[in-house]
């Protein structure tokens, strides 16, 4: 049986990811960590539109139910 | 760290909430939270522009509504 999608994110733990939310709006940081509802601990995290930097937040908790993708 | 164990961290500390659709930010100091992500917050105020609109005091939020929080430094 190969990885469950969660399993995926065990593996990406402490590196960069970027989170697609719903409207459009796109988060980078150090994924330090997740749980069943996908909500997301970011560390450095920067608020991306149109791919640019437009704001740099700090630690950042993004709740589950607005996740659209996490890309490692 | 679990983001629910994250957020409990936070408890005593100044937090920054955004809303589903609406554009304002609420900023209180987080009294306490539970499993599904609602809060309590205290000496809460509306932000929008990082104008303060109003002052709210004491705020429930259901977490349903949550989209990020965000330590205050």
């Amino acid at each position: 049986m190969g990885n469950r999608p969660l399993d995926t994110l065990n593996n990406v733990l402490d590196q960069s990811v970027l989170v697609r939310l719903k409207g459009a709006r796109e988060f980078r940081g150090i994924l330090q960590g997740y749980d069943i509802h996908m909500n997301l601990t970011l560390d450095d995290a920067e608020e991306l539109v149109d791919g640019e930097v437009v704001r740099r937040i700090g630690t950042v908790i993004v709740r589950g139910d607005n996740v659209v993708y996490v890309s490692p | 760290m679990f983001p629910t164990k994250k957020v409990q961290s936070m408890i005593g500390s100044r937090i920054r909430v955004e809303m589903k659709g609406d554009n304002h930010l609420l900023e209180g100091v987080l009294e306490s939270v539970d499993d599904y992500l609602n809060l309590h917050l205290l000496d809460t105020v509306e932000i929008a522009d990082e104008e303060r609109l109003r002052s709210l005091g004491s705020v429930v939020l259901r977490g349903n509504n949550i989209i990020l929080i965000v330590p205050v430094e």
